[in-house]
């Protein structure tokens, strides 16, 4: 009786399942509604599975396919991609130099729809296993609890590198490494028992980066090639906030300048002091370290003029032997004339590209919904050639980008979700100079992102898995004084 | 056959539970009301694995889930009733199983459990830290069923545990582990003493691995300090918040006039009644006045949580939707656990009010995963009513930057946006009153206030006449302002009064304490 009973069970389940079955489709030809947007984007051999899900759906099921083999993979909001699965995928598909066809059916109040295939492009060109960047809550001028994270972009392994609660909610800046090398990379911690901490050589230090000449401690830095040198700005930072509706906030300089630091001998060496008094901030060494590059703007008074500062992109020698800075700057790209104001320049490892963010004016882009990335081809001395890349900028912020060792991949934040939590996209530059369209940093639940509070600021790529973590940090915060540092007299060549 | 209870075994537990729910459905609401405005929880897998990776996660995601439930006073009352009654079961059991008579174990059992009815007080004691205890209390109740080889070596497993699903519940557990294995004369005293030492230190052995300072370590999931303490001058100011959410104004008067608290949350809170009552200009001085901090709660690093939360109501209903957003977003990060439900609403308003329509959709979506305001992104269309219409006529259209803290620019943009905008002007011509800046306020007055008025409103009109006497206007002038002839009169009897007082303040107190001419004289800013 009991056997009856569970077959005309069955018979009743696989009844209403055919019911409900793909049968019924409805064709369209649309993109599924993608969250993330994971269509037609180029992806690294070795990233993350692209774990996604169909806005509104109920049941969801997606085809994989690669030439003759086909995966398919179901859930009711999600797909789920089995790790195992995924890298036999992408190696597949990299060693055939075949897309992979994404084919979506979603279930989406009660009717089933069948969308436009999309395709993932795999290449060889991997992506540095790993990305650090600062989780924090968009607090603007105050904060709370912020967190230093390293990602395993192979997998979905996160970790904390630092933790302000354990160092009585300090203030941390972003995490930035050299030569994308996790043995070589500093952030600043902000207020009593902090410095920037130093990871160099397997060793960390705290240092003291400031003197009573400088404007202010070291912020926005760079490290040298050599890894001996770092180039930091100092500046008079005053936040403000616009009032009209759509603008957020505004951070600008009443004064700022550059610096360079020595870390073997302490040694601050301080720009030139026979240059005009101008805005000059967010500086980088040049692949080889030959050059600085920075971000220059007349000074003028603020906040009242902020909507006419446009920073410029300028580079000036800087000598490593003698531990000198130029003796004159040349200006490399005359943003202001374009109209835009020039932030975070960012140099490719191979020197070919510079990598920056351009503002409709002022310092502080993260907030600026009109800020996009613009590529400049540093192998063209005579003329200036900016891509704009229309394909990879959103109509929100997209910036605080840096790049992978091989130069063929940038990552960047952007806040085109919401306009509100930026999250790390990567971009896939080829040979051609051609960038792809941009991909979301993959989550186990894509769901996280809908839920998370926090932002994903100032992703930064490395080679290698830190060789510290939060009991570090706190240990130096709490134990180790920070080591003071001296200013070099002349600074010129 | 069963054994028959007295009524002094039951009376403990009867007076608990009237107490307890008469205490706080009727005496002590609105704590819990704000306890669940403060809390956020998603009904999402990803949600609940954001739990795990801390200790106490257990008893974290129920304390959480059932805080969801404070959303009625009837909810907090049971909820918290519910778990001081199982709490002095579980205690009464223990004690009785150490030998105790059960008439005598029923009643130390009711005073174990005051501790912690006191600690409800306090706005930051959250219901986990309570359901810890009752864990604790469950697993020391099953060790006591164990032979003794079990009850002696189940215990190195038990504590790691405990502590994962517990927190601070591990030393409870091991406290009591302790006493009854003495009761029981078990085992060798160093043995207990090493189990005591491995309890106290397994908290500061895993602090790395869950990130945490020493203090959290042994604390969780208390994240603030132990206050024994009913707050009625809170639970009032709570009250007036509360009616202020749901817009009953005059219910936050009624209050500020019952309760005359001397405090810059409740003078807070008045204001923004006055302003939305259209009262300001003529109730300003009917009470307490702390100065300029009674009309914006500052948001800096030394402010409280609760005046960072609070700090957003008066510029949404300003219509100053950019700092309500930053202090909205402020609220939210600077409350205990980094979420709120009540915040998270305010953010997808203010962000629908200015029409961002994707941020809104990030803070619409967090809210469908919440049992009790999934509807509410359904119904708002409902809630987008006139006065939403006219909060976002009020949003400013002219662009300028200013400091957060730079009230005068706020305002005087609003006015130069919507110069009809009342509540800024009321807002910005108070704030120059408290300020006692009488040039800013005649300034203010002159630019802004519509000369085609009625009746100049009680409070500015003493102003006036301050400004005018000043600076020795003329009767014309004086006639200009429309100023009553009963307040010019009252404002020379108040100067003859003031020459007469000789600078004492007492015997203008009673006849004059409730003017601006008094407060600008006497009263010190807070």
């Amino acid at each position: 009786m009991k056997r009856y009973r569970f077959l005309f069970g069955l018979f009743i389940f696989f009844h209403l399942a055919a019911c409900n079955s793909l049968s019924h489709i409805t064709v369209t030809d649309t993109y599924p509604p993608l969250y993330p947007d994971y269509s037609d984007v180029t992806l690294p051999v070795n990233i993350a599975p692209l774990n996604f899900m169909v806005t509104g759906a109920t049941a969801v099921k997606a085809e994989l396919l690669l030439e003759d083999e086909s995966k398919t993979f179901r859930g009711r909001n999600k797909i789920s991609i089995p790790m195992r699965t995924w890298r036999r995928l992408l190696q597949n598909s990299a060693l055939l130099q075949k897309d992979i066809v994404v084919s979506v059916t979603a279930k989406i109040q009660g009717t089933w729809y069948q969308y436009l295939p999309f395709h993932w492009h795999v290449t060889t060109d991997s992506l540095d296993p790993y990305v650090s960047y600062r989780l924090i809550e968009p607090g603007y001028e105050v904060w709370n609890t912020i967190r230093l994270a390293e990602r395993n972009v192979e997998n979905f392994r996160e970790r904390i590198i630092a933790d302000n609660r354990q160092t009585d909610k300090r203030c941390m800046n972003c995490h930035t490494y050299g030569n994308q090398d996790p043995s070589l990379s500093f952030f600043h911690l902000r207020g009593p028992g902090g410095g920037t901490v130093l990871n160099r050589e397997g060793k960390l230090r705290k240092l003291d980066l400031h003197t009573e000449e400088l404007l202010s401690p070291a912020i926005y830095g760079n490290f040298h090639p050599s890894g001996r040198f770092a180039v930091f700005s100092t500046n008079l930072i005053v936040p403000g906030f616009h009032t009209k509706k759509g603008e957020r906030l505004e951070v600008y300089d009443t004064a700022s300048d550059l610096i360079v630091a020595d870390f073997e001998e302490n040694v601050i060496i301080p720009f030139p002091s026979d240059f005009p008094n101008e805005f000059r901030t967010f500086p980088v060494f040049s692949a080889d370290g030959s050059y600085i590059y920075y971000c220059n703007a007349p000074q003028t008074t603020l906040p009242d003029s902020i909507f006419d500062v446009r920073y410029d992109l300028l580079r000036i020698r800087f000598n490593e032997q003698e531990r000198t800075w130029g003796t004159k700057a040349d200006t490399v790209f005359s943003a202001s004339s374009h109209g835009v104001s020039v932030c975070h320049p960012k140099t490719s490892p191979d020197g070919r590209y510079l990598l920056f963010t351009a503002a409709s004016y002022g310092t502080f882009p993260i907030w600026h919904q009109e800020t996009d990335l613009w590529l400049l081809d540093l192998q063209e001395e005579e003329t200036v050639i900016i891509d704009r890349l229309p394909g990879v900028n959103s109509n929100r912020s997209d910036t605080y980008h840096s790049w992978s060792s091989n130069s063929r991949w940038f990552v960047f934040a952007s806040k085109r979700d919401d306009g509100m939590y930026g999250k790390p996209y990567f971009c896939y530059l080829d040979k051609e100079g051609k960038a792809h369209k941009p991909f979301v940093l993959p989550q186990k639940n894509p769901q996280k992102y809908r839920h998370t509070l926090v932002s994903y600021n100032l992703p930064e790529l490395s080679t290698g898995k830190l060789p510290f973590g939060s009991s570090d940090i706190e240990r130096l915060y709490r134990k180790t004084a920070a080591e003071k540092v001296y200013l070099k007299k002349t600074s010129h060549e | 056959m069963t054994r028959k209870f007295t009524i002094r075994e039951w009376l403990p537990a009867v007076l608990l539970v009237t107490g307890s729910f008469l205490f706080f459905f009727f005496f002590y609401p609105y704590h819990n009301l704000f306890k669940e405005q403060m809390t956020l929880f998603l009904h999402s897998g990803d949600y609940f694995f954001t739990f795990i990776g801390k200790p106490a996660w257990l008893t974290r995601y129920i304390g959480e889930f059932l805080t969801q439930f404070y959303i009625v006073p009837a909810g907090g009352a049971l909820i918290l009733t519910g778990a001081f009654l199982a709490a002095w079961i579980l205690f009464r059991s223990y004690l009785i199983r150490c030998g105790l008579q059960r008439s005598i174990a029923s009643w130390i059992a009711l005073l174990l459990i005051i501790p912690e009815f006191l600690f409800h007080g306090s706005l930051y004691y959250p219901l986990s830290s309570t359901l810890s205890g009752l864990m604790a209390l469950g697993a020391v109740l099953a060790f006591t069923g164990l032979r003794p080889s079990l009850y002696k070596w189940l215990f190195l497993p038990a504590a790691p545990l405990l502590y994962y699903l517990t927190g601070h519940g591990l030393f409870l557990f091991t406290f009591l582990w302790l006493v009854y294995g003495f009761i029981r004369k078990d085992g060798k005293r160093y043995y207990a003493l090493l189990l005591l030492l491995i309890s106290l230190s397994f908290p500061l052995l895993m602090r790395s691995v869950f990130q945490l300072t020493p203090k959290q370590a042994y604390t969780y999931p208390l994240k603030a300090p132990l206050s024994a303490r009913m707050d009625f001058t809170l639970e009032k100011i709570l009250a007036m918040d509360y009616a202020a959410q749901q817009g009953n104004w005059t219910r936050v008067l009624f209050l500020a006039q019952k309760y005359q608290l001397n405090n810059s949350m409740a003078a807070y809170y008045t204001n923004l009644a006055l302003s939305q009552t259209r009262l300001m200009g003529d109730w300003l001085f009917q009470f307490h006045q702390p100065g300029p901090g009674g009309l914006f709660l500052p948001v800096s690093p030394e402010s409280t949580s609760l005046a960072i939360v609070f700090s957003n109501e008066v510029f949404f209903s300003l219509g100053d939707m950019n700092m309500a957003q930053h202090s909205a977003m402020l609220g939210m990060i600077f409350s205990q656990d980094h979420r709120s439900v009540r915040l998270t609403k305010r953010l997808a308003e203010i962000h629908l009010l200015t029409e961002d329509y994707p941020a809104a959709d990030k803070y619409l979506g967090l809210l469908d995963k919440t049992l009790f305001y999934r509807r509410w992104p359904n119904e708002l269309p409902e809630h987008i009513t006139l006065e939403h219409t006219i909060l976002r006529e009020k949003i400013p259209s002219v662009e300028a930057i200013r400091h957060s803290a730079d009230y005068t620019t706020s305002l005087e943009i609003l006015l130069q946006s919507h110069p009809d905008n009342a509540p800024a002007l009321d807002y910005l011509l108070c704030f120059h009153l408290l300020n006692k800046d009488i040039p800013g306020f005649r300034r203010t007055y002159d630019t802004w206030y519509p000369a085609a008025k009625n009746k100049v409103p009680e409070v500015y009109a003493q102003a006036l006449l301050v400004s005018l006497y000043r600076e020795g206007a003329s009767s014309k002038i004086i006639e200009q302002y429309d100023i009553p002839a009963a307040t010019v009169s009252r404002f020379i009897e108040y100067t003859k009064a003031f020459e007469k007082a000789g600078g004492m303040s007492a015997p203008l107190q009673e006849e004059y304490g409730k003017t601006f001419w008094f407060y600008y004289h006497f009263i010190l800013f807070e």
